[in-house]
């Protein structure tokens, strides 16, 4: 019986270092899509504005429909746009990245976007656009350099902690 | 709002201006207009899209939905001699587009000849109404089961919006906005086969080269134009293919008597 406890112990101790170690290391891929799904949509943004001179309105309603973290953010800002609003598309946008993104220097960027939105000529707003998205690229790297480092060390942080409480339990 | 009130006028540093019947007077608590405030108007106006409205822009105007036109006024951007766009926007005019259904009525038997639409020439100086006559007479001849289709190129007419024309302009009536009248008068020929068209402020000579296409093909035109009187319009460079060949049979002269307007109707 006691055989039994301590091997079920064990291999808690284990999964449960394992599992904090994921945890911890979440944060850094979540980032990391964070980023790319920004870089995604602005992309697609870009193009809307520079070939099809698209509504803002309308390129913020196809953007729900994209896959990603940023879709959130679209379909707020979509949703506000379809009601009576009295702050400017700058405000707004300013406003529900802060709601939708952890803090970061990504979001800022991505936050400072909407300053040039929506009173501009498109080839002003498309530089605006490829600025951002060349400072969002420079994040994107260093989120992956810091999944590859801090990600794997929380990783194995956790299952060394896991092992470790699993020795002083046996 | 003031059922009077034509037009809204927005001046950086100064306070909001109404105008009616060529009168223009201080909307009285409106404190001094901001250039953050003009900004504003304008993306309330393109609904935050500048960019999409940048061809009207050029021509300084911008169409809010609704068929409201937003005169423009400011520094021009010039590249190669051709205004690429206004910046610093300094003023703003909002024309406040209104329905006014049944006001065409009386000039309805004069326009009207066997079921058959007379070319009509709508005139007055601006801000007399010609647009909101022209977008009855419409409305009126739609609903007589006569096809109209609707050069509407600065998107006042029908300020169609997601599709859906937001004056009535009859069910029997097509519209077609944003394109030069010249092509979209080519286009509407081809494609609708209207038995009317229908066109807004006829003032250059691509304009005049769209009625005369219209004329040719057999279609009868209802067009507006400013000026004073029959002689001030058809005295005009600009129309003058027009005059010569005796396209328009009617011309209709918008007045005033007071507060009141009056059409005058002339035949060529």
């Amino acid at each position: 019986m006691e055989f039994y406890l301590k091997t079920g112990g064990t291999i808690l101790f284990l999964l449960a270092g394992f599992l904090v170690g994921q945890r911890a290391a979440q944060e850094y891929l979540q980032h990391m899509r964070n980023i790319e799904s920004m870089i995604l949509c602005l992309d697609r943004m870009q193009g809307e504005i520079a070939w099809r001179l698209t509504p803002m309105e309308e390129i913020f309603r196809d953007l729900t429909a994209q896959e990603g973290p940023c879709a959130a953010f679209f379909f707020k800002i979509s949703h506000a746009f379809s009601e009576e609003r009295q702050e400017s598309l700058a405000a707004l946008w300013q406003r529900t990245a802060c709601e939708t993104f952890t803090p970061s220097r990504a979001r800022d960027i991505f936050a400072q976007l909407g300053q040039s939105l929506g009173s501009f000529d498109a080839e002003q707003e498309c530089h605006a656009i490829a600025y951002a998205v060349e400072r969002l690229k420079t994040e994107l790297e260093q989120a992956q350099e810091a999944n590859r480092t801090q990600g794997v060390l929380k990783r194995r942080l956790g299952v060394a902690a896991g092992i470790g409480l699993a020795i002083l339990f046996l | 709002m003031d059922p009077l009130i034509e037009e809204i006028r927005l001046r950086t540093g100064r306070f909001v201006m109404a105008s009616a019947a060529g009168k223009e007077w201080e909307l009285s608590g409106s404190g001094a207009v901001t250039p953050a405030q003009i900004r504003q108007v304008m993306e309330n106006a393109t609904r935050a899209s500048l960019h999409s409205a940048a061809e009207s822009l050029r021509h300084g105007y911008v169409t809010a939905d609704g068929g409201c036109r937003i005169g423009i006024c400011g520094t021009a951007a010039v590249s190669d001699h051709e205004v690429g766009s206004i910046r610093e926007i300094s003023s703003l005019c909002i024309r406040v587009a209104r329905e006014h259904p049944g006001i065409a009525a009386p000039l309805l038997e004069n326009v009207l000849r066997n079921g058959r639409v007379l070319n009509t020439l709508l005139v007055s100086p601006p801000g007399l109404g010609k647009t909101t006559l022209l977008r009855d007479l419409v409305r009126l001849i739609s609903t007589q089961g006569i096809r109209v289709a609707i050069a509407d190129e600065r998107g006042e007419l029908a300020a169609v919006h997601a599709g859906v024309p937001r004056f009535d302009v009859g069910a029997h009536t097509d519209v077609l906005t944003g394109a030069p009248k010249e092509y979209a008068v080519m286009t509407l020929l081809r494609t609708m086969t209207p038995c009317v068209i229908a066109l807004d402020e006829i003032s250059e000579a691509c304009d005049a080269h769209a009625v005369e296409m219209a004329a040719n093909c057999g279609v009868s035109i209802l067009a507006t134009v400013h000026g004073h009187d029959r002689q001030d319009v058809l005295s005009r460079p600009v129309l003058a293919e027009i005059r010569t060949r005796g396209i328009f049979r009617r011309v209709v002269v918008i007045g005033m008597n007071g507060a009141k307007r009056t059409f005058r109707i002339e035949e060529l």
